[in-house]
């Protein structure tokens, strides 16, 4: 069985022989958790910066407002785009309160879509909804990937981020061996390469409290 | 997917795969309060259901053969038992009996009575009848009535407006709960008219195609399955309005009670559930206790919220920005119904 470039670098970094590992070996089974964790840092990824969109069509239904949509490889993250592909035309994005104060019988027009609303995490509704059952909605969607099956599935991840995931995958492997200080020198790595570092690092573990000062019972001070 | 895929996850970065400090009831516990906390800060789970508004039947009847028997020119009747697959409940256990699937579900849940249609929704003697919402219910976002808008008042406001509103009839404006918990939703005024989609059967309502009901959702009928189509590794489901109650609420995620559930979170943010579940795990007072793990899931889940903000954000990132000048009001200004400028006729 063939693992994947970073599963290799992953191997290397913790310190196995990646030609021929010792604990997670080159199985299934035995990759499982490096592969869960990549997988894990690669949905993270992409659902912070987008970079993997499917192109679905749906044929519309009559008289049908409300579209549940499910991927089956992968979670909705947003829509990019919606587009009616019979009048050539982009949907826009709306929501139920603007429709609502646009025209509170929107939802009983019919004729060819031109807004949309995404619900949830899963939900589209349009308007005005489809007079027949004719038409084909073009979306584009922002995909979150499951874990992929095996080593030679795709990589659905921009090049420039595949360091950073192995990082994520490193530092999962340090906290499950029970290593707090590594794994958050690696998840630091991750954070940063995401742009999503706190500026209030080492920090962690303290404990803010509000007190009043009596004096004053205007000031409220905070601590530390 | 499934719990037990979470449990086996947490178990492994608890470094307690057999159980020997944290037991699954614990773990359990703990992930369904997170769950609950994730989906109060963020809200991302919403769901949208419809649910049928029952006809109402002047005359009401056990058998079919008593059908017979009605006045001339009755009209709107209902043989409350069929030879059909659907049931009339006269008394609280025999909705247990169909309802309650096992034997943990809490025997003094008074559940279901009814001997009329309208009575399915739970209704209560001398007052309008209710909806009852599903249990995921939280918090409402948006309420139709046959595709149009009704907004959310105060059963007092409602007193105070129209003290007759208990026999008031037409297209209903607004909606109501007595409580929370309960979850009984009550429209204002009462439709008049109902319609049942697709019906089978003559002479009475049997049954509605495509529906389903389970003790989940109580006499919550939901709607779907009209439409499904694989390919292209899609799956779409439709929600039908028309003619009915529709609901847009953020859910309470499903409680899970055994590693066979369902979770109602996508895959993605399944994680960040676990996260928070770890850290607790670790920062309480067990012989498991790692203060500095603690720490570390801890932060985790901090950066996956933030990860949600983002998220949240690029939800709405192809909504058109419209620019306008402070003066200018946002939305529809209200239109309220006045006559024409001309009218009445005024000498000058």
């Amino acid at each position: 069985m063939a693992i994947n470039k970073l599963e290799r670098q992953v191997l290397e970094m913790i310190g196995e022989d990646a030609n021929s590992p010792d604990v997670f070996t080159d199985d299934a089974s035995g990759i499982e958790q490096i592969r869960q964790s990549l997988a894990d840092g690669i949905a993270e990824t992409v659902g912070l910066v987008g970079g993997w969109v499917e192109t679905f069509s749906v044929p519309l239904v009559v008289d049908q407002t409300f579209y549940r949509i499910e991927l089956l490889d992968a979670d909705i993250g947003w829509f990019s785009d919606v587009w009616n592909v019979d009048t050539q035309t982009r949907l826009n994005q709306a929501s139920l309160i603007t429709l609502n104060s646009w025209d509170p019988l929107w939802m009983r027009y019919t004729g060819p879509p031109t807004q949309y609303v995404p619900i949830g995490t899963n939900t589209i509704a349009i308007c005005p909804k489809a007079s027949s059952s004719s038409g084909i909605l073009e979306l584009h969607i922002a995909a979150i990937p499951h874990v992929y099956k095996t080593g030679t599935d795709r990589i659905k991840l921009k090049r420039t981020y595949e360091r950073a995931v192995v990082d994520y995958a490193v530092g999962e492997y340090w906290a499950s061996r029970g290593a707090a200080a590594e794994a958050t020198a690696h998840m630091s790595r991750f954070a940063e390469a995401l742009g999503l570092q706190r500026t209030d690092r080492g920090n962690t573990g303290r404990i803010y409290s509000f007190d009043r000062v009596k004096e004053s019972p205007d000031d409220i001070r905070i601590s530390p | 997917m499934k719990y037990a895929e979470a449990s086996r996850w947490i178990r492994r970065f608890l470094r307690d795969p057999a159980g020997n400090i944290w037991s699954d009831d614990l773990i359990r516990a703990t992930f369904n309060q997170v769950q609950d906390e994730l989906q109060s800060y963020c809200g991302l789970l919403v769901e949208v259901r419809a649910m049928p508004v029952p006809p109402r039947s002047d005359w009401a009847y056990l058998f079919e053969w008593e059908n017979a028997y009605l006045p001339a020119g009755a009209l709107r009747t209902q043989a409350l038992r069929n030879q059909g697959n659907y049931w009339a409940y006269c008394s609280n256990f025999e909705v247990q009996t169909a309802f309650v699937s096992n034997s943990t579900d809490d025997p003094n849940d008074i559940g279901t009575a009814t001997t009329q249609p309208w009575e399915a929704w739970i209704a209560t003697p001398q007052e309008p009848p209710t909806w009852q919402l599903p249990d995921d219910y939280h918090e409402m976002k948006m309420a139709y009535y046959d595709e149009r808008p009704i907004f959310a008042t105060t059963r007092k406001d409602v007193n105070r407006n129209d003290p007759g509103y208990k026999q008031r009839e037409g297209e209903p404006q607004a909606w109501y709960m007595r409580d929370e918990v309960t979850r009984q939703l009550t429209v204002y005024p009462k439709p008049s008219t109902t319609v049942w989609a697709d019906e089978t059967g003559s002479g009475m309502v049997t049954s509605v195609e495509d529906d389903t009901e389970s003790s989940e959702i109580g006499a919550v009928t939901r709607i779907e399955g009209r439409y499904t189509s694989s390919s292209l590794g899609i799956t779409v489901d439709v929600i039908a309005a028309t003619d009915q109650m529709l609901f847009v609420y953020e859910v309470v995620p499903r409680e899970i009670q055994s590693e066979d559930d369902e979770l109602v979170w996508p895959a993605t943010m399944m994680r960040y559930v676990c996260y928070r579940v770890v850290s607790r795990l670790y920062g309480m007072n067990s012989d498991g206790r790692i203060p500095t793990l603690a720490a570390f899931w801890e932060e985790r889940y901090q950066l996956g919220l933030r990860v949600l903000k983002s998220w949240v954000a690029n939800r709405r990132r192809d909504r058109l920005p419209i620019f306008s000048t402070h003066k200018k009001s946002i939305g529809r200004r209200k239109r309220m119904p006045r006559l024409p400028d001309k009218y009445p006729a005024t000498y000058p």
